[in-house]
């Protein structure tokens, strides 16, 4: 017996249609209760009436029934779409868990998948990491973990190392056999071979990284230059505090907001100047460091004065063409600025901030920096979660020493041992192999036994 | 008149023993030493431990296991010793972890005395007789029938029966019926065990020709000879004088004179299958009961017949035959590698083109056996039937193969025999103990698909298990059970605090400048001196002490890992848990884990099938 559950799959808030999932062994007893179907037919739409235990209809509802076995847990599942409406989400709920239905935990339903072996740990981990995806990009790789695509590459790890092993062991467990030379040079050379491949596979970790944490945009510039008046322009309303004194933002402010599908931190940053004053050249040394870690810089020029002289000494290391975008603001007024200080090779768009003008065109700009950077992440076609990570670079380690052992000292027990350990690290990524997968492939490339 | 012990269900003997072989040798002496009075039954009382096939004990994995079963009292070690005409130690240039000791027996003489050790031994009655069926009684064995209706009731019995069970033997379309060539066949027992339950299935195996040595032209064939210090199995160095080959000093007949401390040497040849050999096998493989389809017990993979060799790895022109002797008093001589079912006709065209054997003769003729094994997952650790109680299985009937394996399995039943005589608590071998609980681990929970044959690699801490620590790592149970004498059980623990004390200086104490003599050895140092008082230790001593100091660090990670293994072997499982409560337990894994009842998490882990996520279901709700 296993206890049902029941959770809201959309969103909360107002909107058309919720979708409420239930799983376990009471949603037949739940469908001929609301629903008056004894034996529906299994993954049929039926709209009906959804009546409580007093017999009173709730709303009109659409409902699916998956029988066990053949369902995302493996368990009996029931989907109820209702209608998006607060009151009636939690009228329906409350009348479920009469029926000895309990709410369901986060993750449950995905947990019990995992369980009932519906999906392996790769799997798993997948589909948390597609609910919770941050752009476009990270949930179609998501979804191809979920189809299999790393436990693919990890088989082929697998078989690998076991491989090696294999020709490992057949040395130390039939000394007695006619089974040719020790090729110790070629073992070191595909255990490189296979470290690479491991090593490749954990470095997509550090490329998913800027894949998966938001993008940091940052807004740069002297003191009144208007940063924050574009800020607050972009964002959308007053988040930042304008004034006529220079020197207005001190710390940095941040908010997220939604560009091309993807999600991005918008950063207004302290004005940069040679200041004495102690909190505001905090908020300058705050400045520099986010601009390391930023992924576009845009740089507030006011174009009614001289371009101003202090900046190149923040940026100098910082400025890369790909990243930064020049903002020529306050357009509406005279003229003042001389390009020909300007950092060489960039990109320039002209604004008014106050009046709000310029706006789209440097929204275009900014999207083709995005744009051209998410190219560079199509190499990325897995995505790596940190246990994963740590199980590959540690695989890799014992790599290393099994390698080193047989350069060394040509022990081939010690480097059974290491790359045994390589084996389980793999291992804990998508489950465990026997030893007997080891034998089978050992007996098939040696001819043993006298 | 009175009834003598056996006779009655009153008055049964402790343990009885069908089966006279490697294991059956070993559990009569175990449980004898325990103080059990023993019967054995043996078909025929000449081929007491007799060696089927190869004239040969130890090897990779199975050498330790001998030195183990040494350890724990047992018999194998001090025999082989006895009887050995060449010792070679495996393995020397690839680090004394894996070295094993090996050796070629003198066939007779290793059943002679063994049958002498048994005669020799108080507790034990020996009886020529065929094993026909089991006594039953309320579901529990209370003894046996022999083929000839005499009744012997005992309270616990030991099947060791090898390869007798419904034994056939091919050679080419010819059947016999029997388990060894000139013996017979075990017929009765096969249907009985069925009756109770117990599931059988059907493995094959295989033996080469004998050839007259005097027909052989050894002149150009590459010798092989034993080493000129000989790595023994038993452990003299903690044995008290009169343990010492005891059957020679104890005999009627023998005398002190005829201990074997170091025997004759004689050598080994080896020659090579030609390109005509394996035109000649191709040209018949037809006639191979094998390909035919004749057989269908599964063969090793490890020991394949020469057709099966030629077959699988076609690319390879030649494969290499040896020469091995049979003993000092005969002749006879085994060809290992040659082992075949072709017909007789087509061994004689073989041997022709192998150099050396060209005008041999055959003394025996090769032929494959097909029996009977019972499924050894319906065992428990102490070797017991799960299905018939006081029923205990050991050796080749478990689907093993091998002397060792054997033997090592029947010393494990012979002593829990014993212990459930007594009313004790049955006695665990583990995985983390040596050789022998990874054999009886891997038998119980995984089963096997071939006939079982030790490798180091089916152990998890191999490193642990080098052979010159057996007595150590055993050290708990002969402290708990009267495994060894006092005397002996003295001197072992002498030895570990003597190891540990050198050990432990040899780590923390400054050497030179400011390395420890442990440091300097690792680096490669291995002529130093460390101080004269360890010089005058034993070479036993000193060897495992260096044996630490060189793998310290890799010792020290196995026994980490011992320790998170035992983590998952402290949640037991209750014997009779109801698996089909647990949540998504696919059907396949449920099954396994309702017949093999593994009696931890970590047992359950390890069954074939039952993958981590059901590892995880299962201890979220035992903690329940
Ligand atoms: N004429 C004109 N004035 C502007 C424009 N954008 C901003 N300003 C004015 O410039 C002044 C400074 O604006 P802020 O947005 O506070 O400048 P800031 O760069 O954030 O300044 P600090 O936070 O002090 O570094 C305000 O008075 C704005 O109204 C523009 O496009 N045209
Ligand atoms: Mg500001």
């Amino acid at each position: 017996m296993t206890e049902t559950i029941v959770a809201v799959a959309t969103p909360p808030g107002e909107s058309a249609l919720a979708i409420l999932r239930l799983s376990g062994d009471h949603c037949s007893k739940i469908t001929l209760s609301c629903f008056d179907t004894p034996s529906p037919i299994p993954r049929h739409s039926y709209v009906s009436e959804y009546r409580n235990s007093a017999g009173d209809s709730i709303d009109q509802v659409v409902w699916c029934f998956y029988p066990s076995g053949k369902s995302f847990t493996g368990e009996e599942m029931l989907e109820i779409s209702c209608h998006g409406n607060e009151f009636i989400i939690k009228e329906i709920i409350n009348d479920l868990l009469s029926f000895d239905i309990r709410a369901a935990e986060p993750g449950e339903f995905t947990k019990r998948a995992f369980l009932s072996k519906k999906i392996d740990l790769t799997q798993a981990e997948a589909i948390a990491q597609l609910i919770s995806a941050q752009s476009t990009r990270e949930a179609k790789l998501s979804k191809k973990n979920l189809e299999g695509n790393l436990s693919e590459k990890i088989l082929i790890i697998q078989q690998n190392i076991l491989g090696i092993v294999s020709k490992i062991e057949a040395f130390i467990d039939f000394p007695e056999d006619d089974i040719g030379e020790r090729q110790s040079d070629i073992l070191i050379s595909q255990i490189a071979d296979i470290e690479f491949f491991t090593k490749t596979l954990a470095d997509a970790y550090h490329r998913n990284s800027s894949l998966i944490s938001k993008r940091k945009v940052v807004l740069i510039g002297s003191p009144n230059a208007g940063k924050s008046t574009l800020f607050n322009c972009i964002v959308g309303y007053d988040r930042s505090i304008i004034s006529t004194t220079p020197g207005t933002t001190r710390d940095y402010i941040s908010q997220e907001i939604i560009i091309n599908d993807s999600k991005i931190d918008l950063i207004d940053t302290a004005g940069l100047r040679d200041t004495k004053e102690k909190i505001e050249s905090t908020g300058v040394d705050n400045t520099v460091k986010l601009l390391e870690k930023a992924d576009v810089i845009i740089l507030v020029l006011d174009v009614s004065l001289p371009y101003p002289s202090c900046i190149s000494q923040y940026t100098k290391n910082n400025l890369k063409s790909e990243k930064l975008i020049i903002v020529e603001n306050k357009n509406d007024l005279n003229r003042e600025i001389s390009t020909k200080n300007y950092p060489q090779n960039f990109k320039t768009v002209n604004i008014s901030a106050k009046d709000n003008k310029g706006i789209n065109c440097l929204l275009d700009e900014f999207n083709n920096c995005i744009m051209s950077q998410n190219n560079s992440d199509n190499n990325v076609d897995i995505l790596i979660n940190l246990r994963q990570y740590n199980c590959l670079s540690n695989a890799c380690e014992y790599f290393v020493k099994a390698r080193a052992i047989l350069v060394d000292c040509d022990d081939y027990l010690l480097a059974s041992i290491e790359l045994n350990e390589a084996l389980i690290q793999i291992g804990e990524i998508i489950g465990h192999t026997d030893n007997e997968d080891m034998l089978d492939k050992l007996f098939k490339n040696f001819c043993i036994g006298k | 008149m009175t009834a003598s012990i056996g006779e009655t269900e009153h008055c049964p003997f402790d343990v009885i023993i069908c089966g006279a072989g490697h294991a059956g040798c070993e559990a009569a002496l175990a449980s004898a030493r325990l103080g059990s009075k023993v019967l054995v039954l043996t078909g025929n009382l000449d081929t007491i431990a007799q060696m089927s096939c190869n004239p040969a004990i130890g090897g990779q994995a199975k050498g330790q296991i001998v030195r183990e079963i040494d350890a724990l009292g047992g018999g194998m070690a001090l025999n082989t010793d006895a009887s050995a005409i060449q010792y070679k130690l495996l393995n020397t240039s690839k680090g004394e972890a894996v070295q094993a000791p090996r050796a070629q027996c003198d066939k007779k003489r290793y059943q002679l005395r063994m049958k002498h050790i048994l005669e020799l031994e108080e507790n034990i009655s020996i009886f020529q007789g065929l094993v026909h069926g089991l006594l039953i009684k309320k579901g529990k064995c209370i003894g046996v029938k022999t083929s000839i209706g005499i009744k012997f009731f005992g309270a616990t019995t030991i099947v060791t029966t090898g390869t007798f069970l419904q034994a056939l033997m091919h050679i080419g379309q010819e059947k016999s019926k029997g388990g060894r060539l000139g013996d017979h066949v075990a017929t009765g027992l096969s249907k009985d065990f069925i009756k109770c339950g117990i599931k059988l299935g059907r493995f094959k195996t295989g033996t080469p020709p004998r050839l007259h040595g005097g027909s052989i032209n050894f002149s150009n064939l590459e010798k092989q000879s034993g080493d000129t210090i000989p790595t023994k199995f038993a452990f003299y160095d903690t044995r008290p004088q009169e343990e010492l080959f005891h059957v020679e000093q104890n005999s009627r007949w023998f005398h002190a004179e005829r201990k074997p401390f170091m025997p004759t040497q004689v050598d080994c040849f080896v020659s090579s299958t030609q390109k005509k050999t394996k035109e000649i096998i191709e040209a018949n493989i037809h006639l191979s009961p094998l390909y035919k389809g004749d057989i269908v017990g599964t063969g090793p993979r490890y020991c394949p017949s020469i057709e099966d060799k030629t077959v699988k790895f076609n690319q390879k022109d030649s494969h290499k035959v040896y020469l091995e002797p049979e003993g000092l008093d005969t002749d006879e001589w085994y060809i290992n590698g040659l082992s075949t079912s072709l017909p007789f006709s087509v061994q004689k065209e073989i041997l022709k083109t192998i150099p050396g054997l060209e005008n041999t003769q055959i003394l025996r003729p090769a032929y494959a056996v097909e029996y009977d094994y019972a499924l050894p997952t319906q065992l428990s650790f102490s070797l017991e039937s799960l299905k018939v109680e006081n029923l205990f299985f050991a050796g080749q009937i478990n689907g093993t193969s091998g002397y060792e394996e054997a033997a090592a399995q029947g010393l494990v039943a012979g002593i829990n025999a014993a212990q459930k005589c007594k009313g004790f608590d049955p006695v665990q071998f583990h995985r983390d103990e040596g050789y022998i609980g990874v054999l009886i681990d891997d038998l119980i929970t995984k089963g096997t698909n071939e006939p079982y044959r030790m490798f180091t690699s089916r152990a998890e801490y191999r490193l642990l298990f080098n052979h010159g620590s057996s007595e150590l790592r055993y050290l708990k149970k002969l402290v708990d059970l009267n495994l060894v004498s006092p005397k002996r059980l003295e001197n072992i623990l002498l030895k570990k605090s003597l190891i540990n004390k050198w050990f432990t200086k040899a780590s923390t104490e400054k050497f030179s400048g400011n390395d420890s003599y442990a440091d300097l050895y690792r680096k490669g140092r291995a002529d130093l001196q460390f101080s004269p008082e360890f010089s005058k230790l034993s070479p036993e001593i000193r060897s495992e002490v260096h044996y630490r100091i060189k793998y310290d660090g890799y010792l020290h990670r196995e026994t980490k890992n011992i320790t998170k293994m035992k983590a998952a072997e402290n949640i037991k499982i209750p014997k009779d848990y109801d698996y089909s409560t647990v949540p998504g337990l696919k059907n396949e894994c449920l099954q396994k884990l309702t017949n093999i009842r593994p009696e931890t998490l970590a047992q359950a882990s390890r069954i074939p099938g039952v993958n981590p996520a059901d590892v995880n279901v299962l201890m979220v709700m035992l903690s329940r």
